[in-house]
């Protein structure tokens, strides 16, 4: 069941804010996770 | 709460999924679902490379989809993609990276979709922001979330609030 998309060129402050926070919360939690994953490869490679 | 999933694709790369939900918190006060309907399950879809210098086998994002269908099914909630505008490096420089992961991920979803049973799946595609600085997202959702999700629209695209 597809929707029309929803383009919106000026967005709310509300609009902006949220998707700045689940953009930089994603970002940061996603390098951490990469980081500890990419570290326990190289360790379980080297043992 | 989240869950994650690490994916090889077995040829030395991985793939990292992970879903994140939204707490009590930020579904009340950030996306405004009355407090009735706060027990709703929305989580957003993050992925990525482990390696990020390296090729990824396409086979690790085939069953990234598997993986996420899954997990749909399983949790009968709300998924969120919203592409990140993190810098990525691709072959095609001349394209967004938050253009190139939107693509992608479209493309993944139209295969999905005509391998198996999406009959259910509702989605809701969203481009925001002026041109040069748009991102994208998509949210999956079944029929019976759709009230929530209209509202939670209403909500994010409300100017006076």
């Amino acid at each position: 069941m597809e929707a029309k998309t929803i383009i919106i060129k000026n967005p709310s402050p509300r609009l902006n804010a949220f998707v700045e926070d689940v953009l930089r919360r994603k970002s940061e939690r996603m390098e951490r996770r990469r980081a500890f994953y990419e570290g326990e490869l190289k360790r379980e490679k080297r043992m | 709460m989240k869950i994650e999933e690490l994916i090889p694709d077995n040829e030395g790369n991985y793939l990292l999924v992970a879903l994140d939900f939204y707490d009590l918190y930020y579904k009340l006060n950030v996306l405004r679902i009355p407090e009735e309907f706060s027990d709703i399950e929305i989580a957003d879809i993050s992925i990525n490379k482990i390696d990020l210098d390296a090729p990824l086998h396409h086979r690790a994002l085939f069953k990234m989809c598997d993986w996420l269908l899954s997990q749909f099914n399983r949790i009968d909630g709300v998924f969120t993609f919203i592409c990140s505008i993190d810098d990525l490096k691709t072959n095609h420089g001349d394209v967004l990276p938050q253009e190139y992961r939107w693509r992608l991920f479209n493309l993944l979803y139209l295969r999905a979709k005509s391998q198996s049973n999406f009959s259910s799946i509702c989605i809701r595609d969203l481009e925001i922001g002026p041109e040069g600085y748009r991102t994208y997202a998509r949210a999956f959702y079944g029929q019976s979330k759709l009230p929530i999700v209209n509202l939670i629209t209403f909500n994010l695209l409300d100017k006076e609030s």
